[in-house]
């Protein structure tokens, strides 16, 4: 498959896979009226009681990503271009390529919340469903790709895809501590039934073309949790029944169901202080520990060098002289998987999100505030971390609104969230990352967007 | 919030949507071409030893052979085998018996004696009148038949002959006299006859001698009871030069006879006074009757010159064809520095002390050519002599060698022949070479007592053809070769490659200088044009010497490669299986570029 077409499919599949890593409206983080501010901060309750409409309740898609469509393509005497266009010189094709260029989908959607005065404070219900599919793409691929081969040590380990979805069911409850005025507390319980969990890590994973010698070290290993999935595997030669079995493929015998369990949670604090508020809240603190889990790779990191390959000319009755056919098998061997057979069950931490927040009330119009956000995405190789710079506007009782602009792993980026919040009736709508840039058919040519709309009714 | 107010927000969303789109990205409409390009990229290769004996393999059953040469292997063209004559034999021949008509003749009487029988027998039985007749005879004229002894279809290799051995001749005479009574007695005093000459009587009557020169036969004193004398001899042998044998034309004759030539007999007779007159006639006669055996020859003495035949003796044809490639073109020149042909050659007749010959002559054949012949200097031959059973060692070649192969070395005869250096020499190496033994012969010789019709033991011989794959200078190897198909089996599509560098560093112990020159071609086998193109020089001998190869220039029309490989000996020295080539730190270094279009189907081009 041409390059175009593999990367307009994986843009496809990630949209296509629907899933739903936790990706919160921060735009609304500080907006007054957003019902759900307790989901990124447990200590923020609503001022008042609410009912999600079914399904529509919260609905939040996102698409971030450090490669954007307007990386791969370039414009040239009028035409569009792709990177790899012999006219358009290597170091301005790839200035915008990051390292490791990372990709990520991510889907939630709230089944149905509630929540309500009480109990001392504020407290909610919300089930939901969360997917996120994930890609790293180290820029060796897009070098490789640009400049051809040449004599250098490429390193793909950093090459990543991650699938997961999951739903889950938060008990969330705040309140206000009476003996520090100012100072509200709260705390989000989870309790998370898993679906998906898919990996494919490449660890250590290198080509080094050197000028004396070309090493291949591959490192990878795949792990899947999903109800169904098999691994395909060659059949065992019946005289070395004790041999690896080679992965040929895969098969799913059903549609993916409950496969796990974890709980987490989330826990916040908010400090006001005249007119400054303080905030902090950490979410998904927890583990999941999911079900039959799948395991293949390579089996520790394998390395391949020319040098251990001795060629030879005029048919030599050498024993060490090298078959081509083996070397090549050799090769392929490297990124053969062997399937390590399933693990009963897989426990391993979620992905956790640390917010801090100080918002400013301006002095001469209490309906306006700023504020800014730092939140922290701790997933390994997806990390990432973005500040926020907004404004809140809340000019009436029934409307408010956040425009705001965002820097950091994913670049810079503007944001905005209208909320509608009469009586009865709370829907909005917003966006933490718009299209900055389209093309001539209104195609994104940024991959940092996401939307998020939701209706409710207010209690 | 009014109509108004939505109708606000969504021009502002509109413009300010607009504002963000970059119409001169046209997503629907990318040109997707695209370049891979490869820039100097170095591909480290390790080659094993390339060694002689993986390039020319040899199981030993020719026509390259390892052999050990002055001590050391090595490669040769190495044809060994043996050759044998049918086995030798010179078939008899039969001479028929003559048919000889009786001889008749007279003999007249000379004396005429009478006197009293009692008185002289003093035999009471005889009566007292009866008288006593005595008379001698004697042969006026010499009677006699002649005949001739012939054969025809003697053995071509039978040139003259002395003498024959024969199974026994029989010669058997009757002669009887007529004209006598009955009653009277008859004493043979001489008998004089003329048989064949140059017989070796093996038995001789009493009282006859035979002269074989003269073909007399004398007999006296014989007795001839009832009339009649019977002489059986046997003879052994014949003296074809006393029997005056002429041999002409295959066909052997002695014109001969039998005659009486002289006869004395004394008759004596007793009758009674009335019949005196008529007992002793005075003429009477005498009939001789002759019969001789077939003579079938055993051995023959003589002259003789046979020719050796046999299919065995049809050395086989060397087929060359099998050489490696590389020494098997058509450009390649090869002259080898000492081939030898080594002959070892029995003599299964030395007991006939009969010696023989050969010629020798090598055919280089080459398709639609005349087969190019080569001989001994002066046209030597291969004579093997009489004088023992051998056997015979002979080398033919251009100068002697210190180290002959220990089967040919005893007693080993030199025989020049200095064009054999040149045998496979010529516009590429022959198919095929046909060594041939011309004319083998006895050559005409005496011989004594050879026996007729039987098998002697065939001659028998070995043969090596035995060329040390050592070249003389202004040898050439050249060898051409091509591959090709890359652009469709090899390259990608639309792939060009800009330069082509191999560097080495090479050791090597091969005796001979190559350049090996590498032109890209196109599809169609043409060269590609406005290439800079530096051979590869591999120098004999080298000793870790850097070696480069470089092409440069447009090769966007590559197909593949020729390859021209010239190598030229720097010495002597044969090439040997243990001789080596090694290549450290190989090195490709290829410039390029792949062109694709990312927005077209794969069988579309660009």
């Amino acid at each position: 498959m041409k390059l175009y077409k593999l990367i307009l499919a994986a843009f496809i599949f990630l949209i296509s896979s629907s899933g739903a890593n936790a990706q919160y409206t921060y735009s609304g983080y500080f907006l007054d009226g957003y019902t759900y501010r307790y989901e990124m901060n447990p200590a923020v309750g609503n001022e008042r009681g609410f009912l999600s409409m079914p399904l529509l309740g919260n609905t939040n898609t996102s698409l971030r990503g450090t490669l954007n469509i307007s990386d791969l393509i370039h414009k040239h005497n009028g035409e569009t271009v792709l990177f790899t266009n012999p006219n358009i010189p290597s170091d301005i094709a790839l200035n915008k390529i990051k390292n490791i260029s990372k990709l990520s989908f991510d889907h939630s959607m709230t089944l149905l919340a509630f929540g309500f005065k009480g109990l001392g404070g504020y407290t909610a219900l919300t089930a939901s469903l969360r997917a996120n599919t994930s890609l790293a793409l180290p820029k060796a691929i897009f070098e490789l790709a640009k400049d051809g081969v040449t004599n250098r040590e490429y390193d793909l380990s950093s090459l990543y895809y991650g699938l997961q979805s999951y739903a889950q069911v938060a008990l969330n409850h705040s309140f206000d501590i009476k003996f520090i005025p100012g100072l509200k507390i709260g705390a989000t319980f989870k309790y998370i039934t898993g679906i998906t969990d898919t990996h494919i890590k490449f660890n250590d994973t290198k080509i080094s073309l050197g000028e004396d010698t070309w090493k291949i070290s591959a490192n990878a290993q795949l792990k899947s949790s999903i109800t169904g999935f098999k691994l395909q595997s060659a059949e065992p030669d019946p005289e070395n029944p004790d041999q690896p079995k080679i992965v040929t493929g895969f098969d799913s015998d059903g549609t993916p169901n409950i496969n796990g369990r974890g709980m987490a949670w989330d826990l916040g604090i908010e400090y006001k202080i005249k007119n400054l508020k303080f905030s902090a809240s950490i979410l998904d603190w927890g583990k999941m520990k999911w079900g039959k889990t799948l395991i293949a790779s390579t089996n520790g990191t394998h390395e391949f060098s020319t040098a251990d390959y001795t060629f030879s000319f005029g048919g030599s009755q050498n024993s060490s002289a090298t078959d081509p056919e083996k070397m090549t098998e050799d090769l392929m061997k490297l990124f053969e998987f062997v399937d390590n057979g399933q693990l009963e069950s897989d426990e391993k931490p979620l992905t956790s999100t640390l917010n801090l927040g100080i918002e400013y009330t301006l002095p001469f119009c209490k309906k306006i505030t700023v504020s800014a956000l730092g939140t922290s995405y701790y997933n390994g190789i997806l990390n990432d971390t973005q500040y926020r710079i907004g404004a809140n506007f809340a000019p009436g009782k029934v409307f408010s609104f956040n425009t705001n602009v965002v820097m950091g792993t994913y670049g810079l980026g503007f944001g905005w969230l209208v909320d509608l919040h009469a009586p009865g009736f709370n829907l909005f709508i917003g966006m933490d990352r718009c299209f900055n840039r389209l093309s001539r058919q209104y195609i994104p040519l940024n991959t940092n967007a996401s939307i998020n709309a939701g209706l409710n009714f207010l209690l | 919030m009014n109509f108004k107010h939505l109708l606000l927000a969504a021009t502002i969303s509109a413009v300010a949507l607009d504002s963000c789109v970059d119409k001169d990205i046209d997503l629907f409409n990318i040109n997707g071409e695209s370049a891979l390009k490869i820039n100097n990229l170095a591909i480290p290769l390790t080659v094993d030893t390339i060694r002689l004996k993986d390039i020319i393999p040899s199981d030993n059953s020719g026509p390259i052979v390892v052999d050990t040469i002055d001590g050391k292997e090595s490669y040769a063209i190495g044809i060994e085998g043996s050759f044998a004559s049918d086995p030798i034999k010179i078939p008899s021949f039969q001479i028929p018996a003559p048919s000889i008509p009786p001889t008749i003749g007279t003999l007249r009487r000379n004396t005429l004696a009478k006197s009293n029988a009692r008185r002289i027998s003093q035999n009471p039985a005889i009566p007292s009148g009866d008288i006593v007749l005595k008379s001698n005879y004697e042969i006026n004229d010499a009677q006699g038949q002649l005949f001739t002894i012939s054969a025809f279809g003697l053995d071509s290799a039978i040139v003259d002959i002395s003498e024959i051995e024969t199974a026994p001749i029989n010669l058997n005479f009757d002669f009887s006299i007529k004209g006598l009574p009955t009653e009277a007695s008859i004493q043979i005093s001489s008998l004089e006859m003329s048989i064949p000459k140059g017989l070796k009587l093996s038995n001789i009557p009493n009282n006859f001698t035979y002269n074989p020169e003269t073909g007399i036969f004398k007999g006296s004193n014989l007795e001839a009871p009832n009339h009649k004398l019977v002489i059986n001899i046997q003879a052994s042998a014949l003296n074809l030069t006393q029997s005056g044998a002429k041999i002409e034309n295959q066909c052997f004759s002695i014109s001969s006879g039998v005659k009486v030539l002289s006869a004395k007999i004394y008759a004596e007779a007793v009758v009674s006074p009335s019949s005196l007159t008529n007992i002793l006639a005075e003429s009477i006669h005498y009939q001789l009757n002759s019969d001789i055996s077939d003579i079938t020859p055993k051995s023959i003495s003589g002259t003789i010159r046979y020719r050796l035949n046999g299919n065995s003796l049809n050395i086989p044809t060397v087929d060359l064809s099998m050489l490696p490639d590389f020494l098997a073109q058509n450009e390649t020149d090869l002259m080898l520095t000492n081939p030898q042909i080594y002959l070892n050659i029995n003599n299964p007749l030395s007991a006939y002390k009969i010696g023989f010959q050969t010629g020798l002559e090598i055919a280089a054949n080459r398709p639609n050519r005349d087969p190019q012949k080569y001989s001994p200097d002066n046209n030597g031959v291969i004579a093997i002599p009489s004088t023992s059973a051998g056997p015979f060692n002979f080398l033919l070649s251009p100068a002697k060698t210190n180290n002959p192969p220990a089967k040919f070395a005893r007693n080993l005869n030199f025989i020049p022949f200095s064009q054999l250096s040149n045998v496979i020499s010529g516009q590429g190496v022959p198919n095929s070479i046909d060594i041939s033994l011309l004319n083998p012969e006895m050559p005409q010789q005496k011989i004594e007592r050879f026996e007729l019709n039987k098998d002697i033991d065939s001659i028998k011989g070995h043969y090596k053809f035995h060329a040390p794959l050592a070249l003389k200078t202004g040898s050439v190897i050249i060898y051409k070769g091509s591959q090709s198909g890359w652009n469709t089996n090899f390259l990608p599509n639309n792939s060009r490659i800009e330069k082509i560098e191999i560097e080495a560093e090479m050791s090597s112990t091969l005796p001979i200088d190559a350049i090996v020159s590498i032109t890209p071609i196109d599809s169609i086998g043409e060269k590609i044009p406005n290439l800079t193109i530096s051979p590869l020089k591999l120098p004999a001998n080298a000793q870790n010497q850097k070696v480069e190869l470089s092409i440069a220039g447009d090769l966007s029309n590559m197909d593949g490669i020729s390859i021209v490989a010239t190598a030229f000996p720097k010495s002597e020295e044969p090439l040997a299986p243990s001789q080596i080539i090694i290549l450290k730190k190989l090195k490709a270094r290829v410039s390029g570029i792949y062109n694709y279009n990312l927005m077209k189907k794969n069988d579309e081009t660009i």
